[in-house]
């Protein structure tokens, strides 16, 4: 049966290893110019050329961003680096710019993917991007899946689809708020999140704003229902630029029916957990979807034909990953325009979310996994701790298949063969520190010994559930860092949530 | 690459003699026209409601203001601006199937695939296209003369039929032959960004074959989305168009104007656009056409408004040749202060939009492959500094001499005195080769290994670790 490509965001060597440890067959990462990412780590060339090697021994993609809006002077050297990305072996670049196209094409022979930056909307684009050398296309957040799976037929390309992930509100690549108002070049990575900020409205069914201000009316006017001419009605505290979040599980049956090439997430800034949660989750959809719930509800699935029964049925059976995912830091979920054309409701106005539950929180990231060996006398796990945790917390690691496993009450042995540590009494995590002598906390930014458990391995998230209040008050008060829009991740400052990096677009 | 200085706004004088750009500005009505005229406007835009962003008029009223301008004399521009999906592209050729191109001189495009159809399907789908310019805007992106050039090449290749020529399949055609006089569709202009400077723009024009439209005074658009972002802020709105201010506490995001219509949501600056006071450097650059848009102005005003421009214009062109004279300068100045909009040039002196992205992370914590060891994952004050190595073949020995630089800047040179692997073992050395541990039961599938060195004071995690 036909399965999507699961592309994942990589922000950095880390987010890599972990988002294809979970599944994903090709991720999308920028080197450190010419992508909309600024703030993300990025990569070096040689973290590149070690990116491929690692992607290739697991049959996995590398693509290359160079998305950005290019002035002549950024021009430079853009054809050393692409022949440094054929070098290495990376499977494709996602561009936006014609003259970038150009240069690719001229220098190398990487398939060239359109970025969504370009806002390639329909058929006709389609045609002319094709002419111009593109292999694949990666459509603006306003093409439904249906439109898609059209115009890869007519076009003959493959074609790529946002599945999740934050967006950006502007067509993509029609927004320069931050380049006028921040001196921040928006389509260069410099993306301030406008859009995320709270604003007061005044607004009017009159003439324009300038004119109104011409003939003596102000923002004063009066309060009321907008219901005449020249009504005007004033909407304070609205963060009416702010998407909402994709989430686009519940259509798996109709990208694979639409032969959708590729499924791309959404979040280069946002954390490993992020990238790995995600990526499992979607990687566990797309199979259970293509090698189970096809065959066990029903044969049109398998011939392509996805019925409204059977994909009713496909909503309850997605329920457990859709639990899941509001368990990631995230703004209110909706389907996009992947159905029908986002209406009002898409708007994240309030700025905080519906309902609040407790959401995965990191607490570190799997880095080694020692087994008994001559000189380490008892097996671990190395990690390095992203955020802070104690020995009591209810602990768990997220294996690259399957259901979590709690470190609570693994019997941990320290590397001095101490095995009265902290660990083993049943409840406990058994924290010990890099060299195995017992911690009761794990401070952030150190490295630490966990237990050894079944399925370990490096690139697992080690995570715990937060409390409801404090997801509540974590969503609505963070502050999110710079966060180039078009292709965000966390929580905004204003309309903040989750983890830093919740911006928009790819 | 090379390129030719081939832009024709000069040529036809030798390329000794610059012109006063030409003047277009968009109209909606009869006596808007006869304000054109009047103000020696030489070129007006019509918006039609499905077509254009901002558009306003219908297929009859559209094609009635045509004939009026046509007979007055101006050119005639039809506007098709908006951004489509399939449905939109499919209801926006419908309209331009049945519209009548008698009376239009030019078609102005922005979606590619527009520039596409305009090009090469148009003329197959409408008889009444006789002769027809394509003005394709390049105002989003594009700030390169590669993409440019490329964009104006594939248009000059594929231009639709010629009057007598052969059917064009499916409306597409692979590159053809350059466009000649035989074409009923040509391409004719580019309109190029706002964000482009006026070193950039002297350099691009000068390469151009084709003539190239600046704005020279109008809102500057912000955001563009086809989603409705005001109507469902009020209640009961009952106009199709709806008009907004958004104030923010945010000190430069203040005064946007906001229009909420058929075609979605804009989103534009508290400030207009400029280029008034800089009408000697557009006609030094070669510039053809200066486009007005004094839509958001109070309509009577507008008459003024043009009339003065023209006036700083005819000033222009009266002056070529006699540099030391400015009274154009005077007039620009004045139209300024009677303008009741404040203006900005942005960044037509420089564009240092991607200064600033420079600091958005510490660039001391960035990755610089040469001599790149690793970084430090955990420095446990009186127990050990542990360095990550990531670096290709990094390997750290005993005696060993390394530069650490912190996320603060500082830079500190060590000897390595010491070291133990991760299991706690002191070692000679430790190596990133994932074969230095062959045997060992460890899984170093990213192929990091970790040094653990004694406690070096005053160095934190993140601490950047180069060989010397």
């Amino acid at each position: 049966m036909f399965k999507p490509e699961l592309l994942s965001p990589a922000g950095s060597f880390e987010k890599m290893v972990t988002a294809i440890s979970y599944g994903a067959d090709a991720v999308y990462l920028a080197g450190q110019k010419y992508g909309l990412r600024s703030a993300a780590d990025n990569f070096s060339i040689d973290e590149i050329e070690k990116a491929v090697e690692f992607a290739h021994a697991r049959k996995a993609k590398i693509y290359v961003v160079l998305n950005s809006f290019l002035h002549d002077a950024d021009m430079r050297d853009l054809s050393q680096f692409v022949r440094q990305c054929e070098r290495h072996r990376v499977d494709g670049v996602i561009v936006s710019d014609l003259g970038v196209v150009s240069v690719v094409a001229q220098c190398s022979s990487i398939p060239i993917h359109l970025s969504t930056q370009a806002s390639c909307l329909n058929e006709h684009s389609g045609q002319i991007w094709k002419k111009m050398g593109v292999k694949r296309l990666i459509f603006g957040r306003e093409v439904s899946i249906e439109q898609a799976g059209r115009i890869k037929r007519a076009t003959g390309l493959e074609v790529e689809l946002f599945i999740h992930g934050s967006m950006c509100m502007a067509y993509s690549g029609n927004c320069t708020i931050s380049n006028f108002t921040k001196g921040r070049d928006s389509n260069r990575g410099g993306c301030a999140q406008s859009c995320r900020f709270e604003y007061n409205l005044d607004i009017s069914d009159g003439p324009s704003p300038g004119a109104r201000a011409l003939s003596g009316a102000s923002s004063e006017v009066a309060v009321g229902a907008v219901n005449g001419s020249h009504g005007t009605q004033k909407r304070d505290h609205t963060f009416f630029m702010s998407s909402k979040d994709l989430m686009g599980i519940e259509l798996i049956p109709d990208f694979v029916e639409a032969q959708i090439d590729s499924v791309k997430i959404e979040g280069r800034m946002r954390s490993p957990l992020y990238a790995g949660m995600i990526s499992k989750i979607y990687r566990e959809a797309l199979d259970e979807f293509s090698d189970e719930f096809s065959a066990e509800f029903g044969a049109e699935y398998q011939q392509g034909g996805a019925q409204l029964a059977q994909r009713s049925q496909w909503v309850g059976y997605a329920q457990k990953w859709s639990d899941d995912l509001e368990r990631l830091p995230h703004r209110d979920y909706m389907t996009g325009s992947l159905e029908q054309p986002a209406s009002e409701s898409s708007v994240f106005n309030e700025g905080k979310p519906e309902s609040v539950r407790p959401t995965y929180q990191i607490l570190a990231v799997t880095k080694k996994v020692v087994t008994k060996t001559p000189t380490a006398r008892e097996s671990f796990v190395l990690a390095e701790v992203r955020g802070p945790f104690s020995n009591t917390d209810e602990v768990m690691a997220v294996p690259f298949r399957g259901p979590m496993v709690s470190l609570a009450g693994l019997n941990h042995v320290s590397g001095n063969g101490n095995s009265e540590g902290s660990g083993g009494n049943g409840r406990t995590v058994g924290l010990g520190n890099a060299l195995g002598v017992p911690l009761e906390k794990a401070k952030a930014s150190t490295l630490v010994r966990l237990p050894y458990y079944e399925a370990a391995a490096p690139g697992q998230i080690i995570t715990k559930l937060g409390s409801a209040s404090a997801a509540r008050s974590e969503k609505i008060s963070e502050v999110v860092s710079a966060e180039p829009v078009a292709e965000a991740d966390t929580v905004p400052a204003t309309g903040a949530m989750g983890e830093p990096g919740l911006g928009v677009a790819q | 690459m090379s390129h030719h200085q081939v832009n024709p706004q000069l040529s036809g004088d030798a390329g000794s003699q610059a012109r006063v750009p030409r003047l277009s500005t968009y109209v909606a009505s009869v006596k808007q026209i006869d304000e054109c005229v009047s103000a020696c406007v030489s070129e007006v835009i019509i918006s039609h409601q499905n077509l254009a962003r901002l558009g306003t008029l219908d297929s009859l009223a559209l094609t009635e203001l045509a004939t009026y301008a046509k007979a007055c004399g101006l050119k005639t521009s039809l506007e098709w601006d908006i951004l489509m999906c399939e449905p939109e592209f499919h209801q926006a050729v419908r309209v331009l199937k049945e519209l009548n191109f008698e009376n239009f001189d030019s078609i102005r495009v922005q979606d590619p695939g527009a520039y596409e159809y305009a090009l090469n399907g148009l003329a197959v789908d409408n008889s009444s296209v006789k002769k027809l310019g394509v003005h394709f805007v390049l105002e989003t992106g594009n700030h390169n003369l590669e993409a440019i050039l490329k964009w104006q090449n594939y248009g000059l290749l594929n231009c639709g039929l010629p009057n007598e020529g052969s059917k064009v399949q499916n409306g597409l055609k692979s590159a053809g032959p350059i466009a000649s006089a035989q074409s009923k569709v040509n391409l004719e202009r580019l309109v190029l960004s706002i964000e482009l400077t006026e070193a950039s723009l002297t350099e691009i024009i000068a390469n151009l074959q084709v003539e190239v439209e600046l704005l020279g005074l109008g809102p500057i658009l912000l955001l563009y989305t086809p989603r409705h972002l005001l109507r469902y802020q009020v209640v009961a709105p009952n106009a199709a168009t709806l008009f907004a201010t958004a104030e923010c506490e945010e000190n430069s995001h203040k005064g946007f104007r906001i229009i909420d219509n058929q075609n979605g949501t804009f989103v534009f600056h508290e400030k207009d656009y400029c280029l008034i006071d800089r009408v000697s450097a557009l006609m030094r650059m070669n510039c053809s056409v200066l486009r007005v848009d004094l839509r958001q102005q109070d309509s009577s005003a507008v008459p003024d408004y043009l009339g003065q421009i023209s006036e700083i214009c005819e000033a222009e062109k009266t002056q070529v040749g006699h540099q030391l004279t400015r009274a154009s300068e005077g007039l620009a100045e004045a139209f300024k202060a009677s303008y009741p909009t404040k203006v900005l040039r942005c960044f037509f002196q420089a564009n240092a939009t991607d200064v600033l992205l420079k600091h958005l992370k510490n660039k001391n914590i960035e990755r610089k492959d040469e001599g790149y060891l690793g970084r430090v994952v955990d420095s446990t004050k009186g127990l050990y500094t542990i360095v990550c190595l990531e670096g290709n073949n990094a390997q750290l020995r005993v005696g060993d001499r390394v530069t650490l630089v912190s996320p603060a800047g500082t830079s500190k040179e060590i000897e390595i005195s010491s070291l133990k692997n991760i299991e706690g073992v002191q070692v000679d050395e430790v190596s990133a080769s994932r074969n230095s541990q062959e045997g060992a039961d460890c899984d170093l599938s990213d192929g990091h290994e970790y040094a653990v060195l004694p406690f070096v004071k005053g160095v934190l995690p993140e601490t950047m670790v180069y060989s010397v």
